[in-house]
C-alpha cells in the first residue's frame, strides 16, 4: 500500500486525515455487522489493493450517450483525473483541481459529513482518490454534470477510492450523472458527502455499469437542509457486487428526498441497495422506489430504514421495494425497517416479490410479440417505473436506453423462448 | 378459412368444451351467443393458444394450417386476433410503445420492414380518430386506468392495426354506452371485408345490429347445440337460453 503520488499530497490537514484513517481501519465489514447480513466480503480477502500502473482507459470506455448531453464531463481512470478525456466547463472541477485552487474551502467540508463507524468509508478515507468537487452558489447549473469514474484491470486486482464533495448553497440547482465502469477485477470504493442547503436541489443519477469481476462499494452521506431536495436515480446493471449505501438526513423542516433504484441480476451477481433516511427536523417528506429483476443465480439486497428522530413530527415517509424473479434460482432479500420517535408521523412501507404477469406475457404474445421480446418489454416496463419521477424525458429515454442493452445482452432470457 | 372438428378441451382437469364443431368461410361473420359459463371464452383463449387449457380431442385448421401445433404470437402472424374479453393492464409499458411492438413483430414476421417512429405515428394516428381514442391515451401505460369502454376501444384499435384475417371478439360489446357501442360497432364493420372473418361473441343483439352475422350459433355446455342465420340471435334476446339447458347437459 504506497502512498506514492496521492492527489494533494504534503496538504498537512489532508495528509493528516489520510494518517488518521488508516490507522482506524481495522478491516472490511463482516457478516457479524447488523447492516452486512445479507453482503459478503469475503470475495475481497487477500484482494491485493494495488495501484495502477497506466491510467490510460481502453478505447471506447467513456459512454457517448452522455458525452451528446452537452455539459461538463470529468473522467476519472483508477480515480485519476484524465484531462484530455474530460471537459470542464462551470462550476464542477476534480478534487486535484480543487485543491490547488482553493484547498480551504476543501477542507472547510471534506470528511465533515462521511460516516465514521463504516469502514469502508474509513478505507476510502485513507487513500482518497481523485473524484468529484462540485460547489455552486444559489446558481443553476442547466445540463448535467457527467462524471464517469472508468477503472482498468490489474491481474492482482486494482483498488481506487474516488471521493466527492457536492455542496449546493441556497437555491443552486444542479444535475449530476456519475457512471461506473470499467474492465476485469478491480475494487472501487467511492465516498461522497453531498450537502443540499436551504431550497437547492440535487438531481443525482449514478449507473452502476462496473465490469461482471468488478467490486463496487459504494457510499454516500447527504445533508439536506430547509426545503431543499435530493432526488436520486440509481440504475445498477454491472459489477459482480455492487453495494450503494446512502445515509441521507432530512435536517430541516420541509427537506424533500426521493430515492428511485433499479436493479438487473444474471449470471452470479449481487446487488445490495441500503438508505438509511434520518428525519431529524418536523414535515420533511421522503420517497423510496426500488425495482429490480433478477435472473440466473443472481442476488438482490434492499435494506431501506427510515429512522424518525424525536421532534420530527409530520415527517411522511414511504418505502417500496418490488422484484420480480426470472429464475428459480435467484434470491432477494428486502428488509425495510421503519423506527419512529415523533408523533403524527406518516410512514409506509411495503415489499413484494413475484414472478412476471402470465396473462400481460400472453396478452403481449397474442399481438404478435415473440416470447422473449415479450418478457423483455414487461421486465422492462416494470423495473423503468422507477424512474418515472425523472423530470427530463431524454433522461428517461437514457435509463431506459440501459435497461433495453441490459435485456438484450442476457442468455437466460432467450433460453426462455 | 376457420375449421373446428369435434374440439374437446378441459381445464384443471374439468371438461369445459366437449366436442365442438364450426367451419367460418372466408367473407363470413359467425356470431357465438350462449349463456355464462359456457365454454364461450374458452374457445376464444384455445384459438389464440393461451396457456392452461387442454386439448384432449379433435382439431382446428386455420387456412389449412394446424392451429393448435402454433405458439400465440405465430397465430398472430398467421392472422389471428382475439380482442379480449378483460383487456390485460401492463403497468410501465406505454400504449403507443405496446402498439408498435406488436406491429413491427408481425412485419417482422411477414418480412415485411419495420416501421419508425414517424411512420408508425402517422399509421397510428389514422385509425385513432375513428374510435376516438386520445393521444394521452396511448401515452399511458396499457389499459392501466382505462375505462372498461377505453380498453374495449383500445383492443378494436389494436385488431385495425393489425387487420387480421380472423377476428375473434370476445364480448367486445360489454361494458360500453351508447356512444362507445357505435363507435365500436362502426370500427368493427369497417374492418369487415372479403378476404377475412370474424367470429363474433356476444350476450346481445345490439352489436350484431352492426355487424349483421352470416351464422348465429348457441354455445351451452361445451357445444355448439343450435345454429341459424341473423334472426336466430333475436329470438334467442327474447326467449332466453332455457330451452337448451336439457340439450346441454
Ligand atoms: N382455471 C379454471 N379451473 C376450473 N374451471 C375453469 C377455469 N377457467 C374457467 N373455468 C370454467 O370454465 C367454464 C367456461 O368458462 P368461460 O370463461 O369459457 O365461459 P364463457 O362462456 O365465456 O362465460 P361468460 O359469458 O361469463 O363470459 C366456466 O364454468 C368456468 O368456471
Ligand atoms: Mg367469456
Amino acid at each position: 500500500m504506497t502512498v506514492g503520488t496521492r492527489i494533494g499530497e504534503g496538504i498537512g490537514w489532508l495528509d493528516d486525515l489520510r494518517h488518521q484513517n488508516r490507522t482506524a481501519f481495522h478491516g472490511l465489514p463482516t457478516p457479524k455487522m447488523e447492516s452486512w447480513k445479507y453482503t459478503s466480503l469475503k470475495p475481497l480477502y487477500g484482494f491485493a489493493f494495488a495501484r495502477p500502473s497506466s491510467h490510460e482507459p481502453p478505447a471506447g470506455a467513456t459512454e457517448a450517450a452522455l458525452a451528446a448531453l452537452g455539459g461538463a464531463r470529468l473522467i476519472f481512470v483508477d480515480g485519476i483525473f484524465n484531462a484530455g478525456l474530460s471537459r470542464l466547463i462551470g462550476p464542477a472541477m476534480p478534487l486535484s483541481l480543487a485543491l490547488l485552487k482553493d484547498a480551504g474551502a476543501v477542507h472547510a467540508r471534506l470528511g465533515h459529513i462521511a460516516a465514521s463507524d463504516d469502514p469502508l468509508t474509513t478505507l476510502n478515507g485513507g487513500f482518497i482518490d481523485d473524484g468529484l468537487v462540485l460547489m455552486i452558489d444559489g446558481a443553476t447549473v442547466e445540463k448535467p454534470i457527467v462524471v464517469e469514474h472508468i477503472s482498468t484491470a490489474a491481474p492482482d486486482g486494482i483498488a481506487s477510492h474516488p471521493r466527492s464533495v457536492i455542496v449546493l448553497k441556497a437555491n443552486a440547482r444542479a444535475t449530476v450523472i456519475e457512471r461506473f465502469s470499467g474492465t476485469g477485477r478491480y475494487l472501487t470504493n467511492p465516498v461522497s458527502e453531498i450537502v443540499v442547503e436551504d431550497g437547492a436541489k440535487l438531481t443525482h443519477i449514478r449507473l452502476f455499469e462496473d465490469s461482471e469481476a468488478a467490486f463496487n462499494l459504494s457510499h454516500l452521506t447527504a445533508r439536506i437542509g430547509k426545503d431543499g431536495a435530493y432526488e436520486s436515480h440509481v440504475l445498477a446493471t454491472g459489477g459482480a457486487l455492487v453495494r450503494n449505501e446512502m445515509r441521507i438526513e432530512l435536517a430541516a423542516a420541509g427537506a424533500d428526498v426521493s430515492l428511485n433504484g433499479a436493479y438487473l441480476g444474471r449470471g452470479k451477481q449481487h446487488t445490495d441497495h441500503t438508505t438509511v433516511l434520518r428525519h431529524s427536523a418536523p414535515h420533511t417528506t421522503s420517497r423510496q422506489l426500488y425495482k429490480g429483476a433478477l435472473d440466473d443465480a443472481s442476488r438482490g439486497v434492499f435494506q431501506g430504514n427510515i429512522y424518525v428522530g424525536e421532534g420530527a413530527d409530520g415527517t411522511d415517509g414511504q418505502m417500496s421495494n418490488r422484484t420480480i424473479l426470472l429464475s428459480d434460482r435467484c434470491e432477494m432479500d428486502s428488509k425495510p425497517q421503519l423506527e419512529i420517535y415523533a408523533d403524527d408521523v406518516k410512514c409506509a412501507h411495503g415489499a413484494t416479490v413475484g414472478e412476471l404477469d402470465e396473462d400481460a406475457l400472453f396478452y403481449l404474445r397474442a399481438r404478435g410479440v415473440p416470447e422473449r421480446q415479450a418478457r423483455e418489454l414487461l421486465v422492462e416496463g416494470f423495473v423503468a417505473e422507477a424512474f418515472d419521477a425523472l423530470a427530463e424525458p431524454a433522461l428517461v429515454e437514457l435509463m431506459r436506453a440501459r435497461i433495453v442493452h441490459w435485456l438484450a445482452a442476457g442468455k437466460t432470457l432467450r433460453e426462455a423462448a | 378459412m376457420l375449421e373446428i372438428k369435434n374440439l374437446q378441451v378441459e381445464v384443471d382437469g374439468k371438461k369445459i368444451l366437449k366436442g365442438l364443431t364450426l367451419s367460418i368461410d372466408k367473407g363470413q361473420v359467425h356470431a357465438i351467443m350462449g349463456p355464462n359459463g359456457a365454454g364461450k371464452s374458452t374457445l376464444a383463449h384455445v384459438l389464440a393458444g393461451r396457456a392452461g387449457y387442454t386439448v384432449t380431442g379433435g382439431s382446428v385448421s386455420f387456412e389449412g394450417q394446424d392451429l393448435l401445433a402454433l405458439a400465440p404470437e405465430a397465430r398472430a402472424a398467421a392472422g389471428v386476433f382475439l380482442a379480449f374479453q378483460y383487456p390485460v393492464e401492463i403497468p410501465g409499458v406505454s400504449t403507443m410503445n405496446f402498439l408498435k411492438t406488436s406491429v413491427n413483430a408481425v412485419r417482422t414476421a411477414h418480412g415485411e420492414k419495420e416501421y419508425d417512429a414517424m411512420d408508425f405515428l402517422k399509421f397510428v394516428r389514422a385509425k385513432t380518430k375513428t374510435l376516438s381514442i386520445s393521444d394521452d391515451m396511448l401515452k399511458r401505460a396499457v389499459n392501466v386506468g382505462f375505462s372498461g369502454g377505453e380498453k374495449k376501444r383500445n383492443e378494436v384499435l389494436q385488431m385495425a392495426l393489425l387487420n387480421p384475417k380472423l377476428a375473434v371478439l370476445d364480448e367486445t360489446d360489454s361494458g360500453l354506452d351508447v356512444d362507445a357501442l357505435r363507435i365500436v360497432g362502426e370500427g368493427v364493420t369497417a374492418l369487415r371485408s372479403p378476404d377475412n372473418a370474424m367470429l363474433v361473441i356476444t350476450h346481445y343483439q345490439r352489436l350484431l345490429d352492426y355487424i349483421v352475422p352470416d351464422r348465429v350459433h348457441v354455445l351451452a355446455g361445451g357445444k355448439i347445440v343450435r345454429s341459424g342465420d341473423a334472426g336466430l340471435a333475436l329470438e334467442l334476446e327474447k326467449k332466453g337460453y332455457g330451452e337448451f339447458a336439457a340439450e346441454a347437459a
